[in-house]
């Protein structure tokens, strides 16, 4: 008994050390002296919190992993790109290699025209010198190129970084694994923006444009240190913590050039030349700590905390000057889990999150936003009932900002039920509810308003019912009913005019019927009807219908073959309610305006000649009638569309693949008695990807 | 399962999800076009951006799943994450800093072009120019090119599907819509 005792009070005194080390972690972290941002924040250079730690298993031996490429093009009436990667990743007991590269070309080809070129190139060398000392070396270089197709702007970026890694992993003391990292990356960035406008020539001189031509080079050595923490300080309790600090003074030389050139022979003028050196040192520490307890039994408790201070410096395009961004974050969270028993569980959040940003060229984003936000949902699970609710609430206020400071308050409710009635008939539920409301600081003026008169409301509700009836195991119904709602309300009477509610009723049914191993008989049937009803100007109400059959047949003719009907049937209507009687009395009735019928007939065939290769062709037809209800006016149009192509997923030789499609598609026009309507439009899409192991 | 439905009802009874009771509008009333034909949603674009009184007849023109594109140098030479996720959502608080951080503003849509018109869908491109002065941006004039594709949804609403901005090359500046709208995102 004694031993027992014992044993109980060393593991208390153990817990007690752990969650005493714990708290003193979580108070540092919400503490911590915030990292010097200082006058003048930092680097250009990009930090990398998250570098990796070399894990055991990249040394895991796989001499003769191959290389792999893949390629990928694709085409259609607006836009082409065309991609290429390849990756090298060979590991050894002690070395592992990874090399990987990326390039992709997309073009803009119908809207404006504009082309973007990227390509990233990384390659990294892990050595594992002790058991617990890995030496690292990587390298990248990335670049982006944009341009509008109109040539009036064309955009640079180069990004090339060279780090030099050593990582320990100390040997476990009573259970703690701890791991320090530290690295030293040479970096250099190139930025260029080049915009060319055309200028309006006086009398007697040459067509020319006026050039202007901004760069950055930031060129840095960025020094950064990281370590992590695990300690299962007793059983069911584990700390758990994370630091990163970094430090770099990159000189950033910043070139200004506006001039004018001739559009055709030599010659041009210099307007004017600006260039600066600046350098700015930049400091980044963030730490980060959990205390998860997992002691009792279905229960589970994680508390975290973390602190963030980094700073940024870089040449920023958009405002011609050197921005220097500093960010400093705050987040606590709470979370609890609780299963009692298998089946039925609750979840529990609690976040405390602020977040500072500070720009010194572009103050007016300027934010300081402080959330606070609690969510817990329940869920239970049996052989026939599936359920959860969740409930989601949240206030973040917004200061500091040049405008939009205030609060918004988010509701939401969100529950999904699913019940086994007998046999094969299932009944299922939806339902959510949201507001969000926006709460603007007040700024008292000279009407006698006592809220800003931006303030809004927006609320949303949207519920279903359905059921599903299994016939057999492949043939089924389901029967469906929703409503969805949404209020949008401005408060003030300067804005309220245009509050309006729109409310959808949607019924629908689907049918699935297999007749026999080939032949299948889909049927959807949709009727919808939206509401809309404007708090103030009745006048404007309006309601809409519409009314879907959609049937599909689709029979596999032989194993090389398939044949495809479809048919779908679409009428819609919409129109006004006539307006109260004077006094406000009377029924509003409800007059259509406009009607729509519509039909579709879609055929297509498929036939795989060999393996892997299927040829299609498809053509449809459909037919439109429009009617205008008071004019009386009709209007019906046809168009045909035939489409045929091939699809390719085959493999070949070694492991290469090949998939894709390419397609041409027809369109034109007819019966038409509608100016301008008729025509036709003709387009090849075209989508295929390639790959091989080398 | 009856748990569940109890506190659902009970959330919503609650009144936790109910609005502010808003002012009444009186004589004031946007002049909000009815989104069922293509041309009305351009108008309202032209009509109601930029205004407060105007934001929900300009967002109720916009698809719920919008898609904007804004200039790759617009993009690149914008702080890191200022044009990420631009939905819906976001576009109607952007939308809502800049009417209510404009001082003055004009927008003008000027040499429209059908760049695609079908019976459920239509693109058009307008060269614009915006005039703007306001307390956060010392900037005061945007020029561009904005492509726009409205699509017919099954309510027969006419909507803003995609978006398209870029840079005007006959223009002054280089200063784009997409410029003006990442200068007021903040915070969020």
């Amino acid at each position: 008994m004694k031993a027992i005792r014992h044993a109980m009070l060393r593991g208390a005194l153990h817990a007690a050390r752990g969650l005493a080390l714990a708290l003193l972690l979580l108070l540092a972290a919400c503490h911590l002296p915030r990292a010097p941002l200082g006058p003048a924040p930092a680097a250009a250079q990009e930090y990398e919190e998250f570098v990796d730690v070399v894990p055991d298993s990249a040394f895991e031996a796989k001499p003769k992993i191959p290389v792999s490429y893949q390629t990928s093009y694709q085409y259609d009436q607006s836009r082409d790109a065309w991609l290429q990667s390849l990756g090298y990743n060979p590991s050894w007991k002690n070395l592992a290699l990874g090399i990987s590269g990326e390039t992709s070309t997309t073009e803009d080809v119908l809207k404006f025209g504009s082309r973007s070129t990227n390509g990233d190139f990384f390659g990294r060398l892990d050595w594992r010198v002790k058991p617990r000392l890995v030496l690292s070396m990587s390298g990248r270089n990335s670049m982006s190129s944009i341009s509008d197709g109109i040539q009036a702007s064309t955009s640079n970026q180069r990004r090339n970084g060279l780090t030099f890694q050593s990582q320990y992993s100390a040997p476990p003391i009573k259970k703690v694994q701890l791991t320090v990292i530290g690295s030293t990356e040479f970096q250099r960035n190139y930025d260029l923006r080049l915009a060319e406008r055309a200028l309006t020539p006086k009398t007697g001189e040459p067509d020319s444009v006026a050039v202007q031509r901004d760069s950055s080079f930031a060129s840095g050595r960025l020094d950064a240190v990281r370590g992590t923490l695990s300690w299962p300080f007793a059983k069911g309790f584990l700390l758990s913590g994370s630091a990163y600090g970094s430090q770099t003074k990159p000189i950033t030389t910043v070139r200004r050039f506006r001039g004018t050139d001739p559009v055709a022979g030599d010659g041009g003028r210099i307007d004017s030349i600006d260039i600066r050196r600046v350098q700015l040192p930049a400091d980044n520490a963030i730490i980060g700590g959990g205390l998860t307890v997992d002691r009792i039994r279905g229960t589970k408790v994680l508390l975290e905390s973390k602190r963030t201070g980094t700073d940024q410096v870089y040449f920023d395009l958009g405002q011609l000057k050197v921005e220097q961004l500093s960010n400093d974050g705050r987040t606590h969270h709470l979370r609890v889990e609780v299963v009692p028993k298998p089946g039925i569980g609750f979840n529990g959040d609690a976040v405390l999150r602020r977040s500072l940003k500070e720009y010194v060229a572009r103050p007016n984003l300027n934010a300081l936003v402080t959330t606070r936000q609690a969510s817990g949902m329940i869920f239970y699970s049996s052989a026939f009932s599936q359920a959860f609710l969740n409930f989601d609430v949240s206030r973040a206020r917004a200061e500091r900002q040049s405008t939009g400071n205030g609060n918004t308050i988010t509701r939401v409710v969100t529950t999904n039920l699913q019940q086994r009635v007998f046999g094969r008939l299932y009944l299922m539920g939806l339902g959510s509810a949201t507001l969000s409301s926006y709460r603007y600081t007040f700024v008292p003026d000279s009407t006698d308003r006592t809220f800003s008169k931006d303030d809004r409301d927006v609320a949303s509700a949207f519920a279903s019912v359905g059921a599903r009836y299994a016939v057999t195991p492949r043939c089924s119904t389901t029967v469906n009913f929703s409503i969805s709602r949404s209020h949008n309300v401005a408060i003030d009477s300067e804005q309220s005019s245009g509050n309006i509610a729109t409310t959808v009723y949607q019924v629908n049914a689907a049918l699935r019927l297999p007749l026999n191993r080939n032949l299948s008989i889909w049927q959807d049937y949709i009727a919808t009807a939206t509401d809309r009803a404007f708090d103030y100007d009745q006048d404007r109400d309006g309601l809409s219908r519409n009314f879907r059959i959609e049937t599909s047949i689709a029979d596999t003719l032989f194993p090389f073959a398939f044949v495809r009907l479809d048919h779908r049937y679409y009428f819609f209507d919409q129109g006004e309610f006539s307006p109260l009687e004077a006094g406000g009395g009377g029924a509003r009735l409800y007059a259509p305006t406009t009607e729509q019928a519509q039909q579709a007939l879609d055929g297509r065939i498929g036939i795989r000649p060999v393996q892997g290769i299927t040829l299609i062709v498809k053509q449809s037809l459909t037919d439109t009638v429009n009617r205008d209800l008071v004019t009386g006016k009709q209007s019906e149009t046809g168009q045909w569309n035939l489409s045929y192509g091939a699809e390719i997923n085959r493999s070949f030789w070694n492991g290469a693949g090949l998939v894709g499609s390419i397609r041409r598609e027809e369109r034109y026009n007819t019966q038409s008695n509608v100016a301008g309507a008729l025509g036709s439009e003709n387009n090849w899409l075209v989508s295929i990807q390639f790959q091989k192991d080398f | 399962m009856a748990v569940f439905a109890f506190v659902l009802a009970g959330g919503v009874s609650c009144d936790l999800f109910e609005t502010r009771t808003p002012n009444d509008p009186g004589a004031n009333t946007f002049p909000c076009a009815s989104l069922d034909a293509a041309e009305n949603v351009y108008t309202n674009i032209k009509l109601a951006y930029g205004r407060g009184d105007g934001l929900a007849c300009y967002v109720s023109s916009l698809a719920d799943n919008i898609v904007f594109d804004f200039d790759d140098n617009d993009s690149l030479t914008a702080p890191a994450g200022q044009f990420l996720n631009w939905t819906k959502a976001i576009e109607q608080r952007v939308a809502q800093n800049v009417a209510s951080g404009a001082d003055e503003f004009y927008l003008q849509l000027r040499d429209s072009v059908i760049v695609l018109s079908q019976s459920d869908v239509e693109t058009r491109r307008y060269a614009y120019e915006i005039q703007f002065k306001g307390s956060g941006i010392p900037d005061t004039l945007f020029q561009g090119l904005a492509e726009i594709t409205v699509r017919k949804n099954a309510g027969g609403q006419w909507l803003v599907g995609e978006w398209v901005d870029r840079p005007d090359p006959a223009g002054t500046t280089s200063r784009t819509w997409g410029y003006l709208r990442q200068a007021y995102r903040i915070g969020f």
